[in-house]
């Protein structure tokens, strides 16, 4: 029983203190700072989509779908393979995970803060701008506010998917969650269906919770548009 | 950074082939796996509408289970843990076939999707007014009837756009299945990767291969969805 207790333990939190974090808590720390890293870079890719320089809008247009278009092992494997030539010396994985799943959260992100901005009125963003407001405190003060609002369902919903998603880092070997449930279960071949059990249900009960969360915000904001 | 591209060493003799094997793979599951994805998810939807209370709970915690669990993991259960529920013999014999990899892929992508699409295809039919369907049963309409020209034509239309994006999603997933290491485009590429060391080309090859696919994807929907609007107007 100890011994299940034990690789319950690794399930969280992996090898911890004697060894690298690993399990669970690399899954949700990788899933919220990326969702947070690619809020701000997925804010700023929307702007420059809708700016009116045709420059700016058509980069920031061609990275998005382009981003969009490609699975997400594939962005993983790009900055596998990028982040040591660039930085000329090998870096930690989970670094390129980190900037990979950061550039994918940005573009859906993206993408979420474009229609946000669609449906706030053109005249929000003229009126600002006659009462003398710079381009950043319009942004900041008149429109994202305004945007946010609409936006607050279908971020919760990207931040479930984000999380399931990062269960793709175990291909390029970060100890996640699904990495170590993989190793437990070779380990032991006896432990096998433990092992993918125990990996559902956490999965299975933080997006339930969140999904659950996500009805209620949206529930609670209906009435209010 | 400095990289010497080597396009001759990766695009000749058995990577080429290795590369064009992949691509049908690919092919192959893209396409089967998102099939199977929308029959099933529209046979999920119509046990979510039944009457009968049981049926109901068992198809909706089916679309929770589904859409609450990562891909990867459906992928990785249908391999490594559904052959060993079954009794001893069977399991033998199917770990002993070398397309197992391939068909857990296929059942972990299209039992993924379906609990989506089956959500999208649900809500295309909500949308469908109560009164159309009051007033066909009125006119002396049939159940089949209704459901051929009353709610279908106006769900498919309703649904098309998420399912569109639903299917591109799952087209991006078949990815996944290089974990399990079936012969597709990824995987091909990165085990050349392996040997050769050529880490971008074979990147920049599965690139264009996805850009593509989303392209002509895009394309077609946009083709389909136009034609699904002209016949209402």
């Amino acid at each position: 029983m100890s011994d299940y207790m034990n690789d319950f333990r690794f399930f969280l939190i992996g090898p911890y203190p004697n060894g690298e974090l690993g399990g669970l808590a690399i899954s949700l720390i990788l899933a919220l700072i990326t969702m947070v890293s690619g809020f701000v870079l997925g804010m700023i890719l929307a702007l420059g989509r809708i700016s009116k320089k045709t420059v700016i809008s058509k980069l920031c247009g061609f990275l998005i779908e382009t981003v969009r278009a490609l699975p997400l092992v594939l962005v993983l494997f790009w900055f596998y393979f990028m982040v040591p030539l660039f930085a000329g010396k090998p870096m930690p994985i989970f670094f390129s995970a980190y900037l990979s799943v950061t550039l994918y959260s940005a573009v859906n992100q993206a993408e979420i803060f474009r229609s946000g901005f669609m449906n706030i009125n053109r005249g929000q963003w003229q009126v600002a701008e006659c009462t003398g407001l710079s381009y950043f405190q319009c942004v900041i003060y008149i429109i994202m506010p305004q945007a946010l609002r609409n936006m607050l369902p279908s971020i919760v919903g990207f931040f479930i998917s984000l999380f399931k998603d990062t269960s793709v880092i175990s291909i390029i070997g970060v100890i996640d969650l699904t990495h170590m449930g993989r190793m437990i279960s070779q380990r032991d071949p006896s432990k096998l269906v433990f092992s993918y059990m125990v990996m559902g249900v956490l999965y299975f009960v933080f997006c339930f919770a969140l999904s659950r969360l996500s009805k209620r915000i949206e529930k609670k904001m209906r009435p209010a548009s | 950074m400095n990289y010497d591209f080597d396009w001759s060493l990766v695009l000749s003799g058995q990577y080429l082939h290795w590369i064009i094997e992949g691509l049908k793979y690919s092919v192959c599951l893209m396409v089967l796996s998102s099939v199977l994805a929308v029959v099933i998810g529209v046979l999920v939807t119509f046990g979510t509408l039944s009457q009968n209370r049981v049926v109901r709970f068992i198809f909706e915690s089916y679309i929770e289970l589904c859409r609450n669990i990562p891909t990867l993991l459906w992928l990785l259960f249908f391999y490594y843990v559904f052959p060993e529920l079954f009794p001893e013999s069977i399991t033998r014999e199917l770990n002993a076939s070398t397309s197992l990899n391939f068909w857990s892929a296929i059942a972990g992508l299209s039992l993924s999707s379906s609990g989506y699409i089956s959500e999208i295809v649900r809500g295309g039919i909500m949308a469908v007014p109560k009164e159309q369907i009051a007033v066909s049963y009125s006119l002396g309409h049939s159940r089949l009837q209704i459901w051929r020209y009353v709610i279908w034509p106006q769900a498919i239309r309703n649904c098309f756009p998420p399912l569109v994006s639903r299917i591109i999603h799952n087209v991006k997933n078949t990815s996944l299945a290089m974990a399990l290491s079936v012969h597709e485009i990824i995987w091909a590429t990165q085990q050349i990767e392996s040997i050769t060391f050529r880490g971008l080309e074979v990147t920049i090859i599965s690139t264009f291969f996805f850009l593509f696919i989303n392209y002509i994807m895009a394309f077609s929907a946009r083709l389909v969805e136009k034609r699904l609007m002209r016949s209402v107007n």
